[in-house]
């Protein structure tokens, strides 16, 4: 992709290549950096036009190669960004001197939580450079270096002075993520986060662990936790972990204890949010909490985050046989672990994979990106006054018969750089037939090839994870995607995941599809139209008014989502609730351009008595059409819905929680209501037996 | 015949495991005491000064002896005109079976020890009105500084 730097009035542009390769745990992996510098030239009203100084001391053309395997250890990720600073030097043509600011390039990397420059001494390198002379003639120098860096084929993009106007052109190629500011390359070496990456899409990282666990204990529920044990296994080839629940129930001991450790090849400890891998540690979590426990102490330990795919078995010899021979007799709380045990069909994956359009534009009519200027060049040599050139233009279209003005097929307004859709050429010549406009060239569209990555980022549960009122109805989440109207998404999808969002954009006709990804896995996908045509002709401003009218009639009458043209996806809500669709199409607009908007009554399962209708919180619209989109959001936001409950502080002490656990009586402490009683012995009378049953049943305190 | 009496002064509700119980008396009494022989719901007949003595040391429970072996909760008491008060009582099964139930095989709806936050509590409140929130991707189209793709037929 080409990078134009701002500020910057004089147009330099730099094009950015390579291909990003993951860079966490980048210890031992080969990285490179290439530069170029081409187009280096100084115009000025003193100096004969376009002064261009090319050759001399320290200012010639050059390309730059440095290539070497990172050497420092316990970095997470490293990324790059273009260092744009200030800092001037001098630049001396003919004895006068100008100012040019300076292009380098930093690559950072985050140690220990600290972000730390790796440009310098960690690297086993070896740096070439090729040296272009005036008689075209070269020279190759080849040296070791501890470092990699840009610097050593600069561009300087532009200058501070008057009547000065450096340009310098240039290329960057690297596997380094790279980014334009050092804020995104940052963010990147935190999370992961891909917003704004020059250099294309970086792979997903396979998962280097077989196990996970995720274990948080507190001794005061809401109030954060106490014992953290995040832990990521990897396991020698074929062996497996197990838990089985301890014996001592409540006195002293965690209720699951590990086996099979002994196997685990190497353990991962540290953050639960977006970091893989987890850096390695020598520590291995022998015990975990999944129920609340009453210590020997008198301390209540509570889990707050239990989330594994280790499974638990009754016994220790249930959880040895697993070990041994993967039979799950005794196994327990197989509901409760996360993505054990799957739904297949065919072959597991982490990741869905896109395709990439592999048609080429480059013949047989042509595609151009236009600026407004060389437009108005084209339309003005198309419709030239000259008979002349007139009576060339029609020469050239004589295969279009007496529909000449059909030779020209769209002109499109498109609110994005094309490049990031598209691989272009630039300073192509544009035929009409087989005339040859002489009054402008185009970039040429090679093909539609790209799709634009808007980033990544991690949906943190707003209640803190496994928490009932991080989902519908107390929490929705809608997406507003610009051109795409708004769209409510199922928040089980994407809660706790990354979040990436990713845009195809079809060139020919303007159409686009966002696709909503969890963790790298398309969940949702939404059609648009991003393009808004202008008409050649009469027939083309029909077609296109009455391609705007139909959709505001349909989006009017329907009250829903889908616009004339634009196929609308699954809506998982629509799909949950048929009455509640049934009952907002019900709802006609008032009229052309009307959408339905408001409260829609529906009863929610858990909150009779409470609240027996939940108002629709944003209103859900399709897709724009024409140029009215180009007056939506321009950025994708994400809109959190969150019903305002309450809590009493007392709850759990007074009245408990929700609860579906089984197990003796002696087990539970506190408040107390069962939904089923089997007394093994009783020795009073029978009316007494089902007295003491409906006790139970109404609520007591075990203290 | 007697059957031993144990009159307590209990603070604790009916719907705890435990009870603080504060002796107030401890009788063997002989059966015409009991007036109604009822394993659950036994009838204790005093004498009135007797009573007035048991009610001044906050009697309100009672535990009775063989053949009951069962703890009471001592109800309304009725003052005769021949001079005696009975008082109806009502089994404690809680406190009577206590151990049993204890060894109860039980599955909990609500459990403030173990409990699943994951599972929709009615007990939580639900006002009126959203809190919304907006956040954004930092991808920004430039509808106001846009591109234009010019297809034409021809070479």
């Amino acid at each position: 992709m080409n990078v134009t730097f701002t500020p910057n009035p004089y147009g330099s542009e730099v094009v950015i290549g390579g291909g990003a390769i993951p860079s966490d745990d980048p210890e031992g992996k080969e990285f490179y950096i290439k530069t170029e510098r081409t187009n280096y030239f100084i115009s000025s009203p003193t100096l004969p036009p376009t002064y261009e100084i090319k050759y001399g001391a320290g200012w010639s053309p050059k390309e730059a190669e440095v290539r070497g395997t990172f050497t420092g250890q316990g970095y997470g990720r490293i990324a790059a960004y273009i260092d744009y600073s200030n800092t001037m030097t001098a630049l001396e043509y003919d004895g006068s001197t100008a100012w040019a600011v300076r292009l380098d390039g930093q690559i950072i990397g985050i140690k220990n939580g600290n972000f730390e420059n790796v440009t310098f001494g960690k690297w086993d390198a070896e740096k070439t450079i090729k040296t272009y002379n005036q008689d075209g003639t070269s020279t190759t120098t080849t040296e070791s270096t501890d470092q990699l860096r840009l610097a050593d084929a600069t561009c300087y993009p532009g200058a501070a002075m008057d009547n000065i106007a450096p340009r310098c052109d240039g290329r960057i190629e690297t596997n380094i993520p790279l980014f334009l500011t050092q804020a995104e390359a940052q963010e990147y070496c935190r999370t992961g986060d891909t917003t704004g990456i020059l250099n294309g899409d970086v792979p997903v990282t396979p998962n280097v662990y077989d196990y996970y666990m995720y274990n948080r204990i507190t001794t005061t529920v809401g109030a954060g936790w106490d014992i953290e044990n995040l832990f990521r296994y990897k396991m020698n080839s074929g062996k497996r972990l197990a838990f089985y629940l301890s014996s001592s129930w409540g006195i002293d001991e965690y209720d699951r204890v590990l086996v099979g450790s002994d196997e685990i090849e190497q353990s991962y400890k540290g953050d639960y949010y977006g970091q893989d891998p987890f850096p390695e540690s020598n520590e291995i979590a022998m015990r975990a909490l999944g129920e609340q426990r009453k210590m020997q102490s008198g301390t209540t330990y509570t889990p707050v985050m239990y989330e594994t795919n280790i499974p638990t078995f009754d016994t220790l010899a249930h959880a040895q046989n697993y070990i041994d021979t993967g039979d799950e007799t005794g196994i327990i709380d197989k509901w409760r672990t996360d993505d054990v045990v799957p739904g297949e069909i065919g072959d597991p994956t982490d990741t869905t994979e896109q395709g990439e359009n592999g048609a080429v534009f480059s013949y047989g009519g042509g595609m151009f990106r236009l600026s407004n200027i060389d437009l108005a060049k084209f339309y003005a040599e198309a419709f030239n006054t000259d008979p002349n050139v007139m009576q060339s233009i029609l020469d050239g279209l004589q295969l279009f018969g007496s529909n000449q003005i059909n030779a020209i097929h769209d002109v499109m307004y498109i609110p994005f750089n094309a490049d990031d859709v598209a691989t272009l050429s630039s300073g192509n010549d544009i035929y009409l037939g087989s005339y040859k406009m002489t009054t402008l060239t185009g970039d040429r569209v090679l093909k539609n090839d790209k799709l634009i990555n808007m980033g990544t980022h991690y949906f943190a549960p707003p209640y803190g994870a496994g928490d009932h009122r991080n989902y519908a109805p107390l929490c929705r989440i809608f997406v507003m995607l610009p051109y795409a109207g708004t769209h409510e998404l199922q928040i089980d999808k994407y809660i706790g995941k990354n979040v990436t969002l990713k845009l195809a954009v079809d060139l020919t006709t303007g159409a686009g599809t966002y696709f909503v990804l969890s963790n790298n896995t398309i969940m949702d996908s939404f059609d648009c139209q991003i393009g808004a045509h202008r008409a050649i002709t009469a027939v083309d401003h029909a077609q296109h008014v009455a391609a705007v009218t139909n959709a505001i009639l349909q989006t009017g009458t329907q009250g829903i989502k889908t616009v004339a043209g634009a196929t609308h996806a699954i809506n998982p809500a629509q799909a949950a609730t048929a009455s509640r669709e049934a009952s907002k199409t019900s709802l006609n607009a008032a009229g052309l351009g009307g959408v339905v908007s408001g409260a829609i009554g529906t009863v929610v399962s858990g909150f009779q008595g409470m609240q027996s209708t939940i108002d629709y919180p944003m209103t859900e619209r399709g897709s724009f059409n024409g140029f009215l989109g180009m007056f939506d959001v321009k950025s994708p936001y994400f809109v959190f819905c969150q019903m305002k409950t309450k809590q009493a502080q007392n709850l759990i002490a007074v009245k408990g929680k929700p609860s579906a656990a089984g197990g003796k009586l002696s087990s539970f402490s506190g408040y107390f209501e069962a939904a089923a009683v089997d007394l093994p012995s009783f020795s009073g009378t029978e009316a007494e037996a089902e007295e003491l049953m409906s006790i139970l049943k109404g609520g007591i305190y075990i203290d | 015949m007697s059957v031993s009496l144990t009159l307590y002064k209990n603070t604790k509700l009916p719907n705890h495991t435990s009870r603080t119980l504060n002796p107030v008396a401890a009788l063997a009494v002989p059966d015409n005491v009991i007036e109604k022989f009822d394993l659950e719901d036994p009838v204790i007949v005093v004498k009135n000064s007797d009573y007035m003595s048991f009610a001044n040391g906050g009697a309100n429970y009672m535990h009775l002896g063989a053949p009951f072996n069962r703890y009471y909760f001592m109800g309304t008491a009725t003052a005769g005109a021949d001079g005696l008060t009975r008082i109806p009582c009502h089994v404690d099964v809680l406190k009577t079976y206590l151990q049993e139930a204890l060894n109860a095989d039980v599955i909990a709806s609500r459990s403030s020890s173990n409990y699943e936050i994951g599972l929709e509590d009615p007990l939580v409140k639900v006002l009126k009105g959203y809190n919304y929130n907006f956040s954004k991707f930092n991808y920004t189209f430039t509808p106001e500084a846009g591109q234009y793709i010019l297809q034409v037929g021809g070479r």
